[in-house]
C-alpha cells in the first residue's frame, strides 16, 4: 500500500503533521521508534520517569557522542553512555511532548528576524527567518484550540499580538505565591506574565481535566489533560481512518531513486525485522538530533552526503535554549502566620513569567539587545531530587540526625521557589551534529556526534537574566539563593539542524518545510529553526506543523475536502 | 531527560548537589571472593528481606554477608527515632535489592558500593572489629566520620546516601517507603496515580 504521506517521529512536530493531514483526508502513516502507552500506562513513579530515565532509550545500547572544547586538549569526544550527557528528549508515541510541563509561549516577531533586528554577532551564525511572526499567528492560534492552551491573555509590554481575544480555556488555578510574584515585580517596576499551559482546566472531548498533582515535567499524564501529540491529536487521528500509528518502528534510512525522490522507508520493528514503508511525501520530525542523524545516513545516488546535504548544511546551526537557573527558599518561620498559611497551599504552579527583559539595553554602547525568558515556577514535586538537595550541601553528604532533621526543614520548613532562563543559544560555525566514524547503536547505525560549541554571549546574556531573576527572588524574601550558570546548553530543547531559510547554499529546508534538495521530503521539528529564540520551542513546533500540513493538503489536492474526525 | 542540563523538566540538579560518578572496577573479582564468606545465619538475614518472587532467580550482587554490612550503613544514614522513621522501618534494604536489579541502574553505581564495602572493611579491621554490622553505633559512627576523610570513600559513601534517600520516598511498590511511612513522616501525600509494580518487573 501507499500513503500519501509517511511522517517519522510523533511528537509534536510530527503529530500535528500527521493530525491535520489525516483530517483532510490524507492516509498518514507515523513511524515511531517508541512504544505507544495510553493515559493508564502513565504513573507518577519517580523512579521510572525521572531517576531511571524509562522512557528514553537506553545510553548503554543507543549513545551519542559529545565532543566538548577543552583549553588544553582541543575538541575531546566521549559518548553519553556513564556520562550526564543525554539528548534524547521521549521516545513513545507523541514523543517528547507527553513529558513538557507545557508552559507555552510564542517566538516574539523580533525573533524572526534576528540578525536584521540586533545585526551580527561575530563568531555566530545567527540569520532571519524566512517567515514572519504574522506568517505563523494563524496557526499559533489554531494550537490553541487543537491542541488546548488554558490561560488568560493580560495586557503588558510584550503581550503577544494576538488574532483572537483570549485563549479557548480558562486559566489553569495558581497558587497564593503568583500574587506575591506579582507584587514583588511590581515594586520592582516589572511585570510578572500568566503563562498559558498546554494543559486542559476543563474536558474537552475524551481528554479529562488537569488532576493538579504537579507532576507533569518528565512525566507522561494519566488524565490526558496535558496537550501531547498524542493524547490531543494522535488519537483522533487514527479514530477518523485515516492515520495509522506504528509503533516500536525505528527508520533506518530513506530510500531514494536515480532522480534523487524519495521511494520508500526502512524501519526496523521491536524483532529487529527489516520493513519498508512507501508514500508519495515523507516527513521527518524525530526532533534536532536524530533528524539529522537520520538524513546524513540516507545517502543515494544523487545524494552521496545524506539527504538535504547537497550544501553540506544539514546537521549544522545546531542551537539549544542556554540553560540557567536559580532556587531561593521561603523560610516559614520567616512569614506571619497568615503568610505560612498561604505558602503551604498545596497548589503546584506559579504561572508567571517575566518578559522585561526580553530585550535589554547593552549598558555600554545602548544599543538595544536580545535578553531572554524568565519563567517562575514551585519546586520540583520530585521527592527524592528535593531530598538529595538537602543532603548534599558541602563535601561529605549529611546522614544521621543532622540528615534526617535537614529534610524535614527541606520537606516541612518552608517552600522552594526557582526560576529558570531561558536565553538565545547562538549557532556557530563549530557547533553542528555528524555522524560518528565508530560509534553504532544496537541496530547497528552510527550514532550522532554532537560538538557543543558555546559562544560567550550565551552565558553573558544567561548571567544578565540571572542577576534580574535573583533580585526578584529576593524582594520575594527568598534565602538561600542558589544560582546556576555554565553557559550549558539545554539538551533536550536542542533545534537548528535543517536550518530553514529561501538559500539553498545556507539552508536546509525552505520556508514551507521542504528540503531544498528533494522535493518529496519535508521536516517538521525544531531543526528547521534558523535561531531558536528565547523561550521553550514545543509552541512554535506545533504551529509549524500545522503549518506545513496545509502545504502538503495543497499538494495533495485536498484543499476543500471535508474534514475527517 | 532529567538531567542537570534540562530545563522545564524536573527541578535541575546542580553537580555539587549528586555524587559523582566513579569508574569501574573489578567488582566480579571482589564478589567471588567475598563470597566465601557465606554463613547459615547471613542466609536468614538475606531471607527476612522480603525479595520479590519474580527476583528470586537473579543473582545477588551481594553476598549475604554484605547485605548485613549495607543495613547497618543504611541504619546509621537515617537512624530510627521514636518520632521519624529510620530505614529500618521504612525497608531502605529491601529497596536496594530491587534497585540493583532495575536494568536501567548505572552500574558505576553498584561498583561504587562495593568499592565501599571494601573502605568500611578496611577501616573496621584497623579498629580490631570483624564487621560492621557487629560494631556497636557508637564504634560504627567512629569508623565512618574516619572513612569520610578520605574524598573518594565519601564519593562512594553518597551513592549509599542516594539509594538510602530513594528507599524512604519512592513510591512504595519499589519495596522502601513500607507503607507509605517516609511520605508521612514529611509530610507528603502519594500523587495520583501510584504505579501498580516496579516499572522493570517485565524486563527482569
Amino acid at each position: 500500500m501507499e500513503f500519501d504521506v509517511c511522517v517519522i517521529g510523533s511528537g509534536a512536530g510530527g503529530g500535528s503533521v500527521a493530525s491535520a493531514l489525516a483530517q483532510a483526508g490524507a492516509s498518514v502513516v507515523v513511524l515511531e521508534k517508541g512504544p505507544w502507552l495510553r493515559d493508564g500506562d502513565f504513573f507518577k513513579d519517580e523512579v521510572a520517569a525521572v531517576r531511571r530515565s524509562r522512557y528514553v532509550p537506553d545510553r548503554r545500547s543507543e549513545p551519542h557522542v559529545v565532543e566538548t572544547y577543552d583549553e588544553d586538549e582541543g575538541w575531546q569526544a566521549e559518548t553519553t553512555e556513564g556520562t550526564g550527557w543525554d539528548f534524547w528528549n521521549g521516545s513513545l508515541v507523541g514523543g517528547a511532548s507527553n513529558l513538557m510541563s507545557g508552559f507555552f509561549h510564542r517566538l516574539k516577531p523580533e525573533d524572526f528576524r534576528l540578525l536584521s533586528e540586533f545585526g551580527p554577532i561575530p563568531g555566530a551564525n545567527v540569520a532571519d527567518w524566512p517567515i514572519s511572526y504574522d506568517d505563523l499567528e494563524p496557526w499559533y492560534t489554531l494550537v490553541e484550540t487543537a491542541v488546548g492552551v488554558s490561560g488568560r491573555a493580560r495586557l503588558h509590554p510584550l503581550a503577544d499580538r494576538r488574532s483572537t481575544p483570549d485563549f479557548p480555556l480558562p486559566p489553569l488555578a495558581e497558587h497564593p505565591l503568583a500574587d506575591w510574584l506579582d507584587r514583588a515585580c511590581a515594586e520592582l517596576g516589572l511585570h510578572a506574565t500568566p503563562v498559558p499551559r498546554a494543559v486542559l482546566s476543563r474536558s474537552s472531548g475524551v481528554r479529562n481535566p488537569c488532576s493538579y498533582t504537579g507532576f507533569c515535567g518528565d512525566y507522561g499524564c494519566a488524565t490526558g489533560a496535558k496537550g501531547s501529540s498524542r493524547a490531543a491529536l494522535l488519537g483522533a487521528a487514527v479514530a477518523s481512518g485515516s492515520c495509522a500509528v506504528r509503533a516500536e518502528a525505528t527508520a533506518q534510512r530513506l530510500v531514494t531513486n536515480a532522480r534523487g525522490q524519495i521511494t520508500h522507508v526502512e524501519y526496523r520493528n521491536k524483532f529487529g525485522a527489516l520493513h519498508k514503508v512507501t508514500a508519495r511525501f515523507y516527513v521527518v520530525a524525530c526532533q534536532a538530533i536524530e533528524t539529522a542523524r537520520l538524513l546524513l545516513r540516507s545517502t543515494g545516488p544523487r545524494h552521496p552526503a545524506g539527504l538535504g546535504n547537497s550544501s553540506g548544511q544539514v546537521g549544522q546551526n545546531l542551537a539549544f535554549s542556554t540553560a540557567a537557573w536559580a532556587r531561593g527558599e521561603l523560610v516559614y518561620r520567616d512569614f506571619s502566620e497568615a503568610q505560612r498559611a498561604e505558602l503551604r497551599h498545596p497548589g503546584p504552579w506559579l504561572h508567571r513569567a517575566v518578559l522585561d527583559h526580553y530585550f535589554v539595553r547593552d549598558p555600554q554602547t545602548g544599543q538595544r539587545r536580545k535578553g531572554g525568558l524568565i519563567e517562575f515556577m514551585l519546586g520540583s514535586p520530585n521527592r527524592i531530587s528535593a531530598a538529595e538537595s538537602a543532603a548534599f550541601t558541602g563535601d561529605v553528604p549529611l546522614w544521621g540526625l543532622p540528615l534526617k532533621r535537614a529534610l524535614e526543614e527541606q520537606f516541612r520548613g518552608k517552600k522552594r521557589v526557582l526560576f529558570e532562563v531561558f536565553a538565545d543559544w547562538l549557532p556557530t560555525p563549530a557547533g553542528h551534529v555528524t555522524l560518528d566514524p565508530q560509534v553504532r547503536d544496537h541496530l547497528g547505525q552510527p550514532v550522532a556526534r554532537v560538538r557543543i560549541d558555546k559562544h560567550p554571549h550565551n552565558k553573558q546574556v544567561a548571567d544578565h537574566l540571572l542577576a534580574q531573576g535573583v533580585a526578584i527572588l529576593e524582594r520575594l524574601g527568598a534565602q538561600n539563593v542558589y544560582q546556576s550558570s555554565r553557559g550549558a546548553p539545554a539538551t533536550n530543547l536542542p533545534s537548528g539542524t535543517c536550518r530553514m531559510g529561501a538559500d539553498p547554499a545556507t539552508s536546509v529546508v525552505d520556508a514551507t518545510g521542504r528540503v531544498h534538495d528533494c522535493d518529496n521530503l519535508y521536516v517538521a521539528d525544531a531543526s528547521v529553526f534558523p535561531t531558536g529564540g528565547s523561550v521553550p520551542p514545543t509552541w512554535t513546533v506545533y504551529a509549524l506543523g500545522f503549518r506545513l500540513a496545509d502545504t502538503l493538503v495543497k499538494r495533495l489536492g485536498l484543499e476543500g475536502t471535508e474534514r475527517k474526525g | 531527560m532529567g538531567m542537570d542540563h534540562d530545563l522545564q523538566t524536573s527541578e535541575p540538579a546542580s553537580p555539587e548537589e549528586v555524587p559523582q560518578k566513579v569508574s569501574r572496577r573489578a567488582l566480579l573479582r571482589d564478589l567471588l571472593a567475598q563470597g566465601a564468606a557465606l554463613t547459615a545465619v547471613a542466609v536468614a538475614v538475606s531471607a527476612s528481606l522480603l525479595p520479590r518472587p519474580w527476583l528470586q532467580t537473579r543473582v545477588d550482587p551481594l553476598t549475604p554477608a554484605q547485605w548485613r554490612e549495607v543495613e547497618a550503613l543504611q541504619a546509621l544514614i537515617l537512624p530510627s527515632e521514636p518520632s521519624a522513621p529510620g530505614a529500618a522501618e521504612l525497608g531502605a534494604t529491601v529497596y536496594l535489592r530491587l534497585a540493583l536489579a532495575d536494568p536501567r541502574l548505572d552500574p558505576d553505581d553498584l561498583e561504587s558500593l562495593t568499592e565501599l564495602l571494601k573502605n568500611v572493611a578496611d577501616h573496621v579491621q584497623r579498629a580490631g572489629g570483624t564487621s560492621f554490622a557487629a560494631l556497636d553505633v557508637d564504634k560504627q559512627t567512629t569508623v565512618l566520620k574516619e572513612l569520610l576523610t578520605d574524598p573518594d570513600a565519601a564519593e562512594r559513601f553518597g551513592v549509599a546516601v542516594v539509594f538510602t534517600l530513594e528507599a524512604a520516598l519512592s513510591d512504595p511498590v519499589y519495596g522502601g517507603n513500607r507503607h507509605g511511612a517516609g511520605w508521612r513522616w514529611l509530610g507528603l501525600v502519594p500523587a495520583w496515580p501510584q504505579p501498580p509494580e516496579p516499572w522493570f518487573k517485565g524486563a527482569v
